[in-house]
């Protein structure tokens, strides 16, 4: 290839690089304005409520293409809130979590279908070692400014798993097997 | 309740497989072929009430806890050779401390990931590995000394017991199923124990790496206290200090006591450390 056809080419890439990168946006999860919440029959009674305190990673979303963009997450165990520390430990403990060999809960979306604010994530979704596929609806809202003058967007997901596909299986009946997540996401553009 | 319903059929099968497993020996003519029993009865007997606690599990195992089931059966097979086959005693240490070191790397994959360095690692698994191999040279003196049929089944029990309760009162219920299934599984073989059919020096493999893995689970993934977890994996040891020959079951209810000491200081131990779950 001539020198010129070269110089030529590589512009072309940079330009095309560019171009897509512009049309993407990358946001920070701000763990203090997003939210964990899950939700477990208790007893066969009633929906008992938790949290996890903390959550980061990173949202790239591109409005033009949703194809192209990405979600990646990660949820330390160790922030599990239930309102007592007793039953927050045993949640940690083998019985469920088991915290210090799983550390942290994570997600990495695999594709991005939707358009306006309303899209399907789906992805890997690994909890107590196992990864098993999700597929969650979530609803964007609109972007604002944050306390810093920061531009900041998000949305919420709500979806259902099961704890059993990921191999937590203890008080299977007591406890049930369904959990509800609500996750609502918010962060600042980078 | 739930509790108990969630371990009772675990232990009722794991007791069953082992009697029945067991119960083979009673109709084998060859005394050496017999002693490839027990060890299977045990591992083939650990395995079923693990899986019946546990569920069927993904493999390789993503809890490395899972792989106990595994690594009761490798055992077993290993304890059954070692009643086929004339191996000498060397030897027999050797191996065994190959495949502890093998199931203790596989078991601690978590702290090799996030804790330690693998200096550290190797440190901690060759530490360990020399202690399982202790415990079971400990339980291969006690099963060759002659009056062993009822014996060695008596405490193996009150460890495996001990071991359920310290992993339960520390905050492990599932953990402590475990090793409640091993104690069903102990008593399983018990049963033939009383009609002569010694549990044999094959369980010793089976045993010491089953309860030594729970406990290294019990210490590093849950709350169990070092000093519980040291206390019940070495409670067999003054089972061997010489009592007397004169009155056979004054001698076992000596030695009981014995073994029993260290297991309730473990389990006053992890009491007074206990998360109580009563939430």
């Amino acid at each position: 290839m001539k020198p010129s056809k070269f110089i030529f080419t590589g512009m072309l890439c940079s330009l095309a690089f560019a171009l897509s990168a512009l049309g993407a946006d990358s946001y920070k999860v701000d763990p203090v304005h997003s939210s964990v919440i899950f939700s477990v029959k208790h007893s066969g009674v009633t929906e008992f409520y938790g949290a996890f305190k903390d959550i980061s990673g990173t949202v790239t979303f591109d409005a033009a293409d949703a194809a192209k963009s990405a979600v990646e997450l990660t949820v330390p165990v160790e922030s599990i809130d239930t309102r007592s520390e007793k039953r927050d430990q045993h949640l940690k403990s083998p019985d469920f979590f088991n915290a210090k060999q799983f550390p942290a809960i994570t997600f990495k979306s695999s594709k991005i279908e939707g358009t306006g604010d309303t899209f399907k994530i789906s992805g890997d979704l690994t909890i107590h070692g196992v990864t098993k596929p999700i597929t969650a609806d979530f609803k964007r809202g609109p972007d604002g400014k944050g306390g810093q003058g920061k531009t900041v967007g998000g949305g919420e997901a709500r979806f259902t798993i099961k704890r059993s596909d990921y191999d937590m299986k203890f008080m299977l009946g007591p406890l049930g097997d369904e959990v509800n997540i609500i996750l609502s996401l918010e962060g600042a553009k980078q | 309740m739930s509790l108990l319903q969630q371990i009772l059929p675990a232990a009722i099968v794991a007791m069953a497989v082992a009697a029945g497993v067991c119960g083979f020996a009673l109709f084998w003519g060859k005394e050496r072929a017999r002693g490839a029993i027990g060890p299977l009865a045990l591992g083939i007997a650990y395995l079923v009430g693990h899986l019946m606690i546990a569920g069927w599990t993904s493999f390789p195992p993503a809890d490395t806890t899972n792989w106990l089931p595994y690594f009761a059966l490798a055992a077993a097979v290993l304890g059954a050779f070692f009643a086929l086959l004339p191996i000498t005693a060397w030897a027999r240490v050797v191996i065994f401390l190959l495949v502890s070191t093998g199931a203790l790397r596989l078991l601690l994959k978590p702290k090799f990931q996030y804790g330690w360095s693998l200096g550290e690692g190797w440190a901690w698994v060759a530490c360990l590995g020399g202690a399982i191999v202790l415990l079971a040279i400990v339980l291969d003196a006690l099963a060759r000394r002659p009056a062993t049929t009822v014996e060695m089944p008596v405490f193996l029990l009150i460890v495996s017991a001990g071991t359920s309760g310290a992993l339960m009162l520390t905050g492990s219920m599932l953990l402590g199923q475990f090793a409640a299934a091993l104690a069903a599984a102990v008593f399983g073989c018990h049963v033939f124990a009383l009609r002569k059919v010694a549990l044999g020096r094959g369980v010793v493999p089976v045993f010491s790496l089953v309860v030594s893995a729970l406990l290294i689970s019990g210490y590093f993934f849950a709350e169990l206290p070092a000093a519980s977890a040291v206390l019940l994996a070495f409670a067999p040891m003054p089972a061997l200090i010489y009592v007397g020959r004169s009155n056979k079951l004054l001698a076992l209810g000596i030695r009981a006591a014995l073994v029993s000491v260290p297991v309730v200081l473990a389990l006053v131990l992890a009491f007074r450390s206990s998360p109580a779950l009563d939430y």
